[in-house]
């Protein structure tokens, strides 16, 4: 299914760490302390959206380089990914030509036989305390929700699966 | 001058740990020995009164005529971080703060939440965040040989690798119903020394009565399961990234769920030893 693009999409650029590690790309997004992971696929079409180009020149830049017909279904699917993750300048509009297929669509219509499809994943980096260490029942109840930092928000162990948060008062419980 | 620096310090330490300079006072010097059995692993004195980071611990004790006793506090800077009638309980905030603090700010180092081991001279890292059992699978691998690195942090470096820091695990006694510290002694085994490259990294979470079915992960999706836990990933994302990228170069990444932990930690040292 092919039809002359009318959009041009652009990458976001700012406030991200990006580094390629083999074919992958990693990208961490500094505003949402999200880091995101792109397989070739959709880091070929995250890197040719350059504002300038529509999604059938995208089709056709992949096309040169993997040596392989790419359907721009294909690029759909990794802007549709990418806008998600927030990775894209705006929202890209999409003709009605081309309704939104999921991955197993692609597949399922044979679009998408001799590339790998389009993945973004994504994980929230953690912060300090979410990867902390765990802290006993009697060092959460010795806290107070006036110190600095109040009850800290520390995983309890024992019981296991608990947190540090505010009790009764001015205390801290593990609940 | 704070309220906090008034009140009456009479012994103390300075060092330095992982690139930062880090100060412990106490108000009673019978309790300095007690504190440096619990500053961060690796720790080196420094000669200079200067310190990014000052910890205090006030001994409470008994009031003088009385029988009423007084709370041992911890500072962390100016602040009041916890307080407790046992002296080994403020001690024990003591190094979770002073552990808390390294990981989060350590300047030469990044702070995994992993447990670590090595055997042949490999190291393997085992990431995963509170209550997936990390401590349980460390135990058994250095029951089985392995050496012991930490239960709770691999520190890395800039070339990907692991650095001991042997703090006792902290095992689940079911018939205690509470963690109780052991030493990698009392489990057969020995702590490490040296750094070592890491070769293998088990992403590996409980399940009961699953069994090991690794399948390995690709390098850009291996560096996103370390970073999500990673302490200072928010902090100094480009420090860790690069951190765990120059890992991941040298290291094999597995993902499996896990049952039981004996049969677990022998699948993954015939994986460590094989490599």
């Amino acid at each position: 299914m092919k039809e002359a693009g009318t959009q041009a999409p652009r990458a976001r650029k700012d406030q991200l760490i990006v580094k390629e590690v083999r074919d992958e790309v990693l990208i961490y997004d500094l505003k949402t302390y999200k880091a995101h992971c792109l397989n070739d696929t959709a880091a070929r079409v995250w890197k040719n959206c350059d504002g300038k180009r529509s999604v059938s020149e995208i089709s056709r830049q992949l096309e040169m380089d993997l040596k392989t017909p790419v359907d721009d279904q294909v690029v759909w699917l990794a802007l549709d990914q990418l806008g998600k993750s927030n990775l894209m300048q705006g929202a890209v509009a999409r003709p009605a030509a081309f309704p939104r297929l999921s991955r197993r669509d692609l597949i399922r219509n044979g679009i998408a036989a001799a590339i790998a499809l389009p993945l973004v994943v994504a994980i929230s980096a953690p912060t300090a305390q979410a990867a902390g260490t765990p802290i006993s029942d009697v060092i959460c109840t010795g806290r107070h929700q006036s110190d600095p930092g109040g009850c800290g928000g520390n995983p309890c162990a024992p019981p296991i699966g608990s947190t540090c948060i505010n009790g009764p008062g001015n205390t801290c419980k593990c609940a | 001058m704070e309220k906090v620096d008034r009140l009456g310090w009479t012994a103390g330490i300075s060092f330095r740990v992982c690139g930062l300079r880090l100060g412990v006072r106490v108000n009673d010097p019978a309790v300095l020995p007690l504190v440096l059995a619990r500053l961060p692993p690796g720790w080196t004195p420094l000669d200079g009164p200067y310190v990014d980071m000052m910890f205090s611990l006030l001994v409470g004790g008994s009031a003088q005529g009385t029988r009423v006793r007084r709370f041992n506090l911890v500072y962390f800077d100016s602040g009041r971080l916890a307080r407790s009638l046992e002296l080994d309980g403020a001690l024990e905030s003591l190094e979770q703060a002073l552990d808390f603090y390294v990981s989060a700010e350590a300047r030469t180092r990044v702070f995994v939440h992993a447990g670590a081991v090595a055997l042949g001279g490999k190291a393997l890292i085992i990431p995963g965040r509170r209550n997936t059992g990390k401590t349980t699978l460390v135990a058994e691998l250095v029951r089985q040989g392995a050496i012991y690195y930490s239960d709770d942090h691999a520190v890395l470096d800039a070339r990907g690798r692991v650095h001991p820091y042997p703090r006792p695990l902290a095992i689940y006694s079911e018939r205690m119903g509470r963690r109780i510290k052991t030493t990698a002694a009392e489990l057969g085994g020995t702590d490490a020394i040296k750094p070592l490259p890491v070769s293998l990294v088990v992403a590996s979470e409980y399940r009961a009565g699953a069994h090991w079915r690794a399948r390995e992960l690709s390098p850009g999706q291996a560096v996103l399961t370390l970073l999500a836990n990673t302490v200072s990933a928010r902090r100094r994302p480009e420090v860790a990234l690069a951190t765990l990228e120059s890992l991941v170069a040298r290291a094999t990444v597995l993902k499996s769920v896990r049952g039981d932990a004996k049969e677990t930690a022998s699948a993954i040292l015939e994986e460590l030893t094989s490599r």
